[in-house]
């Protein structure tokens, strides 16, 4: 009786210890099933997913844009293959456009100002860092800005920007703050853009950072 | 023997409370985000759907400039041959479309790599650091303009001062190409004036501070020859004009 009941004992004791053991073992493959389906871009928040979507809207028109600009071009020089003034003048055409967009004419249109001022003194001064520069300037790009200047100094595929003590470095040439920056493109969806709920001027605000965004009818940015 | 009846009793009662209570457990832990998982599996669909198609436009857009581009400069090419002019003019304008990036660039370089961590997180870490963020791309490629490269990709895509690196969710969009890591950034420049400059700088040090401790990649590279592939923007400006 007393061997019986001991070995029960033990058969419950090995039973427990077998469904531990597996349940102890299935517990990380479903944590992983769980954690691979949410990394599927079939589990992203649709929010996300909507964003893409509008992203790849827009770089569709954008390659629209440049695919119908080079049928054109490829058009207009088969018709004039025997019109040397026709090509030089298409050319030409083409230059102007890539000198403007390489930085080597100044340019002017509609715009938006944001003024961004630092306390970098006092007992807690609020110092705007490199990343919150390039978060400002990257969310201008991406709301449409075409050119873009600090405290004048025109933004070219090569600038880097970056703090030097308390001054701006923008390429090789230096500013200080506060900081002015100029962006020709888009006025409303560069605004938008940038004063989204929880978007980098609310950074900039919560971080003690002014920054003050105006919109301008004609800004002028020199080469 | 009545005391270990009890105590066996107790016991086995004890055990069907931890067990119903570790298996309650379980199930709230899990079931909320195995539904939600499934559920938004089920919203998504479509948008994926949609996003895909997307994507193959824009591949078979960006496969037609290669080749409009291709077209129009053997145009070009036969063009120059009849007149000095146009010749002169041809030349300027590829060495301006070079300058736009609007060409493909070869040459000495160097290559970052990026990646996630294959770790899984513990409980205890901050699964932000496991993996590469949006910034830290923006942040290498300042780097790189910083130190001296004329030429930038990531992946297969050309960036330009105006190109944005953005992030939705965890998916991160250049040239609103969706990226998957590894993030391969490619520089044109003097590698090892490069690899010196970029290696010592405190932003690349804490990428690796972060690759020893949480094991996500982070390499440097100098090359004899990279390429980075030509933007496929257009040219023109649509708001801002010449200024007098």
């Amino acid at each position: 009786m007393k061997r019986t009941r001991q070995s029960r004992w033990q058969s419950t004791i090995l039973i427990f210890f077998v469904i531990s053991f597996f349940v102890g073992l299935l517990l990380p493959g479903q944590a992983h099933v769980v954690r691979e389906m949410k990394q599927t871009y079939q589990n992203q928040d649709p929010q996300d997913l909507i964003r893409v979507i509008k992203d790849l809207q827009q770089h569709k028109q954008d390659l629209l844009v440049e695919e119908t600009d080079m049928s054109q071009k490829v058009m207009q020089y088969l018709r004039s293959s025997d019109d040397t003034a026709a090509q030089v003048n298409q050319l030409q055409h083409e230059a102007t456009a890539l000198k403007q967009r390489t930085g080597a004419v100044p340019l002017a249109g509609p715009g938006i100002r944001i003024t961004i001022r630092e306390q970098s003194s006092g007992s807690s001064p609020s110092i705007l860092a490199d990343e919150d520069l390039l978060l400002l300037l990257n969310d201008l790009w991406a709301s449409g800005a075409e050119v873009i200047s600090l405290n004048g100094i025109r933004l070219t595929d090569s600038s880097s920007v970056y703090r030097a003590g308390l001054n701006v470095r923008v390429g090789e040439k230096v500013t200080s703050m506060p900081l002015v920056i100029d962006a020709i493109g888009d006025t409303e969806n560069m605004s938008k853009g940038l004063q989204i709920p929880g978007g980098v001027l609310d950074l900039l605000n919560l971080r003690r950072i002014g920054a003050i965004v105006q919109k301008v009818n004609l800004l002028r940015i020199s080469n | 023997m009545i005391t270990r009846g009890r105590n066996g009793g107790l016991f086995l009662t004890a055990l069907f409370i931890i067990a119903a209570g570790f298996g309650y457990l379980l199930a709230v832990q899990f079931e909320p985000t195995v539904n939600k998982a499934y559920v938004v599996s089920a919203q998504n669909v479509e948008l994926v759907e949609i996003m895909k198609g997307l994507e193959k436009e824009n591949d078979s857009a960006a496969q037609r400039i290669v080749d409009l581009r291709g077209q129009l400069g053997e145009l070009e090419s036969k063009g120059a041959a009849t007149s000095d002019e146009v010749r002169v003019l041809t030349q300027q304008l590829g060495e301006l479309r070079a300058k736009a990036g609007l060409a493909e660039a070869t040459g000495p370089g160097v290559i970052v790599t990026l990646s996630d961590s294959s770790r899984t997180p513990t409980l205890s870490d901050d699964p932000n650091y496991f993996v590469i963020h949006d910034g830290y791309l923006r942040s290498v490629v300042n780097l790189m303009r910083r130190y001296g490269a004329t030429a930038i990709a990531i992946n297969d895509q050309r960036v330009l001062g105006n190109t944005p690196i953005v992030c939705a969710g965890p998916i991160i969009l250049v040239n609103s190409s969706r990226m998957s890591p590894p993030y391969v950034i490619t520089a044109l420049g003097n590698p090892e004036m490069l690899a010196d400059s970029i290696s010592q700088d405190v932003f690349f040090r804490v990428l690796e501070v972060y690759r020893d401790r949480f094991e996500i990649t982070c390499s440097l590279e100098t090359k004899t020859s990279v390429t980075v592939p030509a933007s496929l923007n257009n040219a023109a400006f649509k708001y801002a004009a010449g200024a007098k």
